[in-house]
This record gives C-alpha cells, structure tokens and sequence, in this order.
C-alpha cells in the first residue's frame, strides 16, 4: 500500500484498458501514473470538502509524513463517518470518464 | 524475381514501421488526453482549496512527491520482505535458538560495572553451556563467553568439553567402515600386530578351539 486509501481506489480497471493498446511497458506505467496523479488530486478534493477547513493544515502535514498511515482514515472518521463511500464514488465516477476517453481512442 | 523480393522487403519495413508509429502516435494522443485530465483535476482541487496553495509551501508539501514516497516505501518493504524469505525459499532456514541443556539453568555469578566503575558481582541466572554477553566496560578485555562452573561430580552423565559431536578421531558416524577395518585398533594395511602396544595374550588367530566331539 502505499497510500492510506490506496485499497478503495483500485488501478486494475485502468490497467486493462491501457492493456488493449499493447504498449511498451515504460510508456503504459507512464500513462498510469497520470491516472494515479488524477485520482489523487480527485480523492484529495473530497477528503477535505468533507472535514472542516480548521483541520486541513494538520491532516495534510500528517498526511505528507505518512502517506501510508492507515490512521489517517479513522482520524477522517472522526468528522464524516462515512469517508470511505465517499472516497470510492469520487475515485469511481473519475474513472468511469477516464475509461470513457481511453477507449474512445482505440 | 529481384524485383519481387525487394518489394517484400520494402513491404515488411513498411508494416513495422507503420506499427511502431501508429503506437507511438497512441500513446502520444493518450498521454495528452490524460494530462488534461490530470490538470483539470488540479486546478478544480485548487480552485476548491484556495487556502491549499498557502499550506503547500508553508509547510513544503508537494503532492506528487506523497505519491512517490509511498511507493518507495511500498517498494522498499517488498524488497526487505523478499530477502528476508530467501533462506525459507531455498529450504534452509538459519537457528539460532540454542539448544537447552538437559541439567536446565544454573544460578552463576558474572562481574558487572556499576555507576561508579567498580566491578561487583552479580547473581543472573543463565542457562550452563549457553554463552552470554559479559559487559567489557573498564576491563580492557573482549567480552568471552560465560563458562559453566567446574563441578563435574555433579554431573556424572554431562560429556566432557573435548567430547566428540558427531565424529570419533576425525571419523563421522555416518561414514562408512573402512576398508579393512585396522584403523581403529591403530594398525596399518598388511600389519597384524602393532610394535608399539605390548602384547597381552595370543592373538585370536593362535588360540585352538577345543570342539566336542560327538556335536556336529
């Protein structure tokens, strides 16, 4: 893992769709690592619209010391008991437009 | 004949180049789509966020940078994880749990620097045979093993420290017997007798077997 949200926001469906492009290997995982940049800034946007603005300073410098921090989820849950729903439809719906546009270039 | 060979040629570069460039032009269309992708991302997240571009450099944080440090650090456990199970893999793991002595632990005393320097006496119980950490502080000596105390009579069973693990005189157990068997009684190939070891009696091979007569 090496974000804390990392098991609610799965690549596998992404990887399958670069995957029909049979690309050389360096570029595929390049091209991925956009989509991971995408969704992080997607599921980053979510967390803190749903904790308090007071907070945001703290959790991103705890966030930026540990990413892998699995507390980090439970300290969310302290403010919006259900983050987790919340992160998985942000990082789904962005996925969904990304597949989406993907194959519409194949 | 030439004349169509060289068109097959012509026709076999064409098609890889053709395959070549139709996947480069891919993956450069889609490594532009998804850019914009990924800055849209960015800008409504700051847009959303205003204060957020303040936090970052205030406190030098920088997005892409969490990602990578987490799979560096993902990265890094796996390596550790897959060297530690090496010797599992290959079937030999390392012991290093010593074995336990048949007499148990024993009470021993062993010097110990206190605060001061000076070297007092201190009870610990350890395990007799086993070797222990001796704290070389002021001694001027390397630590050395803990030796048990030199009490033989109470342990008539324990083998003694020059005891043989495993082999007598340079001899395994497991090694087969040797040819003819005279290493042993400390004789060579083709000598009956030894010189050097006086003689007790007759040699087996000069003693007659009285037989009774009448028993078949």
């Amino acid at each position: 893992m090496s974000v804390f949200y990392d098991h609610l926001v799965g690549l596998d469906d992404i990887h399958n769709e670069i995957l029909e492009f049979d690309l050389p290997t360096r570029q595929h995982y390049h091209l991925l690592q956009i989509v991971d940049s995408t969704l992080h800034h997607e599921v980053l946007n979510v967390i803190l619209l749903e904790i308090p603005v007071a907070v945001h300073e703290h959790f991103l410098v705890e966030f930026n010391n540990r990413p892998g921090d699995p507390a980090h989820l439970d300290y969310l849950k302290l403010f919006r008991p259900n983050i987790e729903d919340k992160i998985r439809e942000a990082a789904d719906g962005t996925k969904t437009r990304l597949i989406q546009e993907i194959s519409s270039l194949r | 004949m030439q004349s169509n060979s060289h068109l097959g040629k012509i026709q076999l570069m064409a098609f890889w180049t053709n395959l070549f460039g139709k996947a480069e032009d891919k993956y450069e269309t889609l490594r532009e789509r998804l850019t914009v992708h990924e800055q849209n991302s960015q800008e409504q997240l700051h847009a959303t966020h205003p204060h957020l571009s303040d936090l970052f450099a205030k406190h030098q944080i920088d997005l892409r940078q969490i990602r990578k440090q987490g799979v560096r650090i993902a990265t890094a456990a796996a390596v550790l994880g897959a060297f530690l199970a090496i010797p599992h893999l290959i079937g030999h793991p390392s012991v290093t749990t010593p074995r336990p002595q048949p007499n148990g632990g024993k009470e021993v005393t062993r010097p110990v620097a206190d605060q001061s320097g000076r070297i007092t006496p201190t009870a610990i119980s350890t395990q007799a045979g086993t070797p222990v950490e001796q704290s070389s502080v002021g001694t001027g000596t390397p630590s050395q093993p803990e030796a048990p105390p030199s009490d033989s009579t109470d342990q008539p069973d324990q083998p003694s420290s020059k005891g043989h693990q495993g082999h007598i005189h340079g001899r395994s157990y497991l090694a087969p017997p040797k040819e003819h068997g005279l290493h042993d009684l400390g004789l060579h190939r083709g000598q009956l007798k030894n010189p050097q070891v006086p003689e007790i009696g007759p040699h087996p091979s000069e003693l007659t077997v009285n037989k009774k007569e009448g028993k078949t």
